[in-house]
């Protein structure tokens, strides 16, 4: 099991005053059968007139705060404490995945399950505990009909970007007639990994994936959204991660891409025995496990995005943001 | 195909029952007086501004136009033969609707909350996961301290099919439009043709109304302000398609209309933003599309809506009808789910069938469409505009194969349906000496295809505390029925130019109640209207209205001189006054270089058309017209009836360019409307604060105009004569004056010049325009907690002209130094005022960190 303490500051400072803010962050990380959130906060300056915490609907921890007098500097600081331990079902060793790859269904016998409509002449699915609308970003078994929810198109992957040439010829040449779905996600993982670059002065929010594929280069985020473009195309269910990467790397490990900063990834359901998402990270080509630690699931950026607001004023702004995601013992104390 | 059902007709000259009584009056009138009461209403329509913006591209239907442009509007067209329901069918039509409205809010409720339909499979995941109308931001948590938020107004167009019975076509539950037309179309057909009104016992459509007063109050969260709580219309906007009707509606129910940006969020309330302070808003009346809500939580780059909305509806703060994501309802993949639904959530059958649709995300529907493709209509289920849909018999090969590709790569986008052969009304011919092909008509008469929008409204009791588990509706004794604009063409749209016609509902025989009755007895509706109930907004819509009309005023009287002198071409004026006066015009309209231009002078007439007749010459005559109409069309809802027609008919006259004579005559016309308009402003805007910003834009623009001119006459290089000083003084409505006070001395520069800048008893006098500023800006909001800097500037001004010494200004530059510290003076004062009330409001904007 791995402890972090993880602190995300995000600082704003305005050459204007603004006059009213409304601000809506997804910053706490949720809790789920890989890892348990002990503690988390909010620490917001200047302290907001107005602050409401509450679950969206895809079970995610979601902030709305706004401060109604003039200031020219915000600072949202939030931090927890989150205990990480992910489950045996996620292949780790090479033989789990080796196994993975074999034993995982077939990657269009998942696309055409879950397109499928329950029979509203059988009383089976009424009782379940989960389906529409569960809290699905906790629970890891979810209802077929349901996933359909990360099958279509979303804000920040449209209908254009799926049907980009460039997603085409991925999905052609990863998911071939009867391949596993696992064996299949593991080489677009790897596709994107080596055939772009991580370049962190590239893109932006909202750059098309369009860019991102011509330039062949991106961030995190373009990388989840490639991801999902890739998978959506093939008609399967797959939702966006965003959450942290550990800073500094036990020793002898490389240090990753995408830490000091938030990060994101891609989340892809596996049905079958052993029924639950499994996350890729396709910045540095890995299978998530306990170096990760996820805030929330959506569809796609939008859905989770970690601060956003609507500002009255302000003039020109300056952001900056810091990210610490340390390894702690039991005592709190950070791990050498 | 079986022959279309005819509404009046039940064979070849043998009209139905229940359209006896209109046929003989319709054959008594005759035909040229039928067409003599089409154009009455055509005019009526006209005179009352009822238009329909007809969208120039694919920009949309946000109607994000935020510029003064004018949008495309075209003139309600309304054809004088109404359709005739009989009450007994009227019944039948009734129950099937309001049991289809009840089943609609429970599955609005659902697939907002337990989403128990999915969950049964009684309604496909696909056909709501993929449609981007289903708000995530308000699935589970659209349950508000006061119950789930319910479904109030729904709109269901009707198609009678070859056997008589109605079926429903399509239902609108976002923001439905259409309620406000039927009523204007009533009023108007009532006074086109009021004996035939009057005695075919038509059912009244006020009741709806009334009921929508009642129950939007109802739906005010906290009781206690229930009894007169504050409602608003939230419109995009003037350009939006149905914008007449958004303010006609505010206006006849007595609500405030309001764009976004005149509300705000606050302690997780919304509030009116006014120019004296904020006002809780209760409940929100929308006319804006879903997505442009709230810009925090929805679509971040739209400036539409109210940031943090969605918050305060969440918190109970506010009621919103519809409520947000109603927009899925609008998806025509429901309907084939509807009949499953029903049993299910109501336990009843559905009474009125859809017209038969096919889902295409179903694998059996999709097989059935794709194997049909040419014979159905294809609609996506979110369309862009209302109206589009795929007629693949009409497309091309290339066409029907495109078409075909698109359902099969995205078959949960898109619908077949069934095309039915719509029932048809008779319709009064441009043709009109054409007998219709059928012969079933009378000559002058012809057969369209139409279809009939109904609307339905949950009643709510100002007594209920809780949302009702299930509510009870009511449908509009009438609705909103259009035809088809071109015979051929069966597809009714008013985006394609439909033409629209009255919904009767009548007795059968004299054996029944008359309809009215039935109606449950209320007491009179009060309407109150808060005085301080100003939004920026509309004081600043005001305050332009008045400076453009001012504008245009001033910019009417010096081409009127200029005109005559230019006509009359007298030896006697061969002195400098057209060219002094040519050159004031350019300075006044700042339309350099203009007049300055020693050859424009010498053959003014193309630079003096320009000025008066393009639209796009800034500053000229049409322009200021315009622009004073496009203030205007913002704040209609606070204008009279008489105030609208004028300001409405005014450009009329110069939409051709004439000769000059005509031209002076048409100046003369707009002069008295201009004055017309601004005596029905006096007269009937109630004097509180928005009047004291329409009338602060006409003093400020009423004293800069004759200060330019002064200065373009004063100006050192000009000595002006007799001749030009008459002229000025005729030009300001002051030469009477004059006359009267110095009889029959010769025009001198000093008196001419105290009566045109000093004289603060004269309406025309710079110094009457400041001394009335003077007071204005003293009542302005928040002027009790001591002079405000506007209330100074004016004291200063009034200062500078009331220690003016007539006889030190005709030397020298001291009429010049004067008349320019003035023009700086007010021009400072209007952009105090404009920083202090109008534009307070800055634009939201998104940002965003990871």
């Amino acid at each position: 099991m791995n402890r972090y303490r993880i602190v995300h500051k995000t600082s704003y400072w305005y050459n204007k005053p603004v006059t009213l803010s409304h601000s809506e962050g997804h910053l706490l990380p949720l809790d789920n059968e890989h890892q348990h959130c002990e503690s988390a906060g909010l620490r917001i300056e200047p302290v907001p007139g107005v602050h409401y915490e509450r679950r969206d609907y895809f079970g995610n921890r979601v902030n709305y705060f706004a401060l109604e007098v003039p200031h020219r500097h915000i600072e949202v600081v939030s931090e927890s404490f989150v205990s990480r331990e992910i489950s045996p079902r996620i292949p780790q060793t090479p033989e789990q995945v080796q196994a993975a790859i074999e034993f995982s269904p077939s990657w269009e016998s998942v696309r055409d399950m879950i397109a499928a409509t329950p029979d509203p002449n059988t009383e089976e699915n009424t009782n379940s505990n989960f389906g529409a609308n569960a809290e699905i970003g906790t629970s890891s078994v979810m209802a077929d009909f349901d996933l359909q929810e990360y099958t279509f198109a979303s804000p920040m992957i449209p209908a254009v970007s799926i049907d980009l040439p460039g997603v085409a010829s991925f999905v052609q040449s990863i998911f071939t007639p009867g391949r596993s779905l696992f064996g299949a996600c593991l080489d677009l993982n790897a596709r994107i990994f080596t055939d772009f670059k991580y370049d962190s002065g590239f893109s932006r929010i909202g750059t098309p994936l369009k860019d991102v594929i011509s330039a062949r280069r991106g961030v995190c985020q373009d990388f989840a959204h490639l991801f999902l473009a890739c998978m959506r195309r093939a008609g399967l269910p797959a939702r966006y991660a965003s959450g942290y990467l550990e800073t500094k790397p036990p020793e002898g490990r490389p240090r990753l891409q995408g830490a000091d900063a938030s990060h994101a990834w891609a989340s892809v359901y596996f049905p079958g025995p052993n029924a639950g998402w499994i996350d890729f990270d396709p910045t540095n080509n890995l299978i998530v496990a306990n170096q990760h630690v996820v805030l929330g699931y959506g569809r796609d950026y939008s859905d989770v995005t970690p601060l956003k607001g609507v500002i009255f004023g302000g003039g020109k702004h300056t952001v900056k943001v810091e990210v610490d995601v340390l390894p702690i013992d039991k005592h709190n104390r950070t791990i050498q | 195909m079986n022959a279309a059902f005819d509404e009046m007709y039940q064979s070849p000259g043998k009209p139905r029952p229940h359209w006896e009584f209109l046929s003989r009056s319709l054959e008594g009138l005759g035909l040229q007086k039928l067409n003599a009461r089409r154009q009455d209403a055509a005019r009526l329509l006209r005179q009352n501004g009822v238009t329909y913006n007809v969208y120039a591209d694919d920009d949309g239907p946000d109607g994000s136009d935020r510029s003064r442009d004018r949008p495309p509007e075209h003139p309600w067209k309304l054809d004088p033969i109404p359709l005739v329901i009989e009450s007994g069918e009227w019944l039948r039509i009734e129950s099937a609707l309001t049991q289809r409205a009840r089943l609609l809010d429970l599955i609005l409720r659902d697939l907002y909350g337990a989403g128990e339909l999915i969950r049964r499979g009684l309604i496909p995941a696909g056909a709501i996961y993929s449609h981007p109308g289903f708000l995530r931001s308000c699935a589970r948590s659209h349950v508000t301290p006061q119950g789930p938020n319910p479904l109030i107004t729904v709109a269901s167009d009707l198609v009678r099919q070859t056997n008589g019975s109605f079926m429903v076509v399509a239902d609108r539950a976002q923001a439905p439009s259409g309620a406000g037309y039927a009523l204007e179309n009533r009023i108007v057909l009532a006074r086109t043709l009021p004996d035939l009104y009057r005695d075919a016992r038509v059912s009244r459509l006020a009741v709806y109304f009334r009921t929508l007063r009642e129950t939007l109050a109802a739906l005010a969260p906290r009781p206690e302000r229930r009894e007169d709580p504050r409602i608003v219309v939230l419109t995009p906007g003037p350009g939006n398609e149905t914008f007449f009707e958004h303010a006609f509606l505010a206006s006849y129910l007595g609500y405030t209309l309001v764009e976004g940006s005149d509300l705000t969020v606050r302690q997780g309330r919304v509030w009116i933003q006014t120019i004296e302070q904020l006002e809780p808003v209760d409940v929100i009346l929308r006319r804006l599309d879903d997505i442009f809500l709230d810009p925090l939580e929805l679509k971040p780059d739209s400036l539409l809506g109210t940031p943090g909305l969605l918050q305060a509806i969440r918190l109970g703060n506010v009621a919103i009808a519809n409520p947000a994501g109603s927009g899925i309802l609008d998806n025509p993949g429901l309907l084939p789910y509807l009949p499953g639904a029903c049993k299910h959530l109501l336990g009843e059958s559905l009474q009125m069938d859809s017209v038969p649709t096919y889902w295409c995300g179903d694998p059996v529907q999709r097989q059935h469409v794709l194997a049909n493709l040419s014979t159905l209509i294809v609609k996506s289920i979110f369309p862009k505009h209302g109206g589009s849909a795929y007629f693949p018999g009409r497309l091309s090969r290339n066409g029907l194969e495109n078409l075909r590709m698109e359902i099969m790569r995205r078959p949960y986008h898109f619908v077949g349906q069934e095309p039915i052969a719509l029932s048809t009304l008779p319709f009064l011919s441009d043709r009109a000496t054409e007998a219709s092909a059928n012969q079933m008509f009378p000559a002058g008469l012809e057969a369209r295809p139409m279809v009939l929008r109904t609307f339905l409204l949950a009643r709510r009791d100002s007594r209920e505390t809780d949302v009702p588990l299930m509510s009870d509706f009511v449908l509009m004794p009438g609705g909103l029925t259009r035809v088809s604009n071109d015979p051929l063409n069966p597809i009714v749209s008013n985006q394609r130019g439909g033409v629209a016609k009255d919904t009767w509902v009548v007795d059968a025989g004299d054996t029944r109640p008359d309809v009215a009755l039935l109606r449950t007895p209320g007491g009179p509706v009060l309407i109150s209207r808060k005085s301080g109930d100003v939004a920026n907004r509309v004081a600043d819509n005001l305050f332009w209205l008045g400076r453009y009309l001012e504008r245009a005023d001033s910019t009417v009287r010096i081409l009127r001189e200029i005109l005559r002198c230019l006509l009359e071409n007298q030896p006697t004026i061969r002195n400098s006054t057209p060219d002094i006066l040519l050159e004031a015009l350019t300075h006044l309209t700042t339309s350099y270089p203009g007049f300055l231009h020693p050859a424009n002078r010498a053959t003014p007439e193309n630079e003096l058309m320009s000025l008066i007749y393009d639209p796009h010459r800034t500053g000229g005559l049409m322009y200021n017209l315009q622009a004073g109409l496009n203030a205007g069309r913002r704040v209609r809802d606070r204008m009279s009836e008489d105030g609208w027609h004028v300001l409405n008919t005014m450009q009329d006259k110069f939409a051709q360019p004439k000769d000059l004579g005509r031209t002076l005559r048409a100046l003369e016309g707009l002069a008295i409307q201009l004055a017309a308009f601004a005596g029905i402003v006096t007269e009937t805007i109630n004097h509180g604060q928005g009047w004291r910003f329409l009338q602060t834009g006409r003093r400020i623009e009423r004293a800069l105009s004759s200060l330019s001119i002064l200065r373009s006459v004063f100006a050192p290089q000009n000595t002006p004569d007799e001749i030009l000083l008459e002229t000025l003084l005729y030009m300001k409505d002051s030469l009477r004056l004059y006359r009267r006070r110095y009889q029959a001395r010769a025009i001198e520069t000093e008196t001419a010049l105290d009566i045109l800048l000093l004289d603060e008893g004269h309406p025309q006098s710079v110094g009457y325009q400041v001394a009335s500023l003077n007071e204005l800006a003293a009542a302005l909001p928040g002027s009790e907690r001591g002079r405000s800097k506007e209330e100074r500037m004016m004291i200063e001004a009034q200062s500078m002209l009331r220690l003016t010494e007539l006889e030190s200004l005709s030397e020298g530059p001291g009429l010049t130094g004067l008349l320019t510290r003035l023009s700086s003076n007010l021009y400072q004062f209007a952009d105090t005022l404009n920083d202090h009330y109008l534009t307070s409001q800055e634009m939201p904007r998104s940002v965003q960190a990871s």
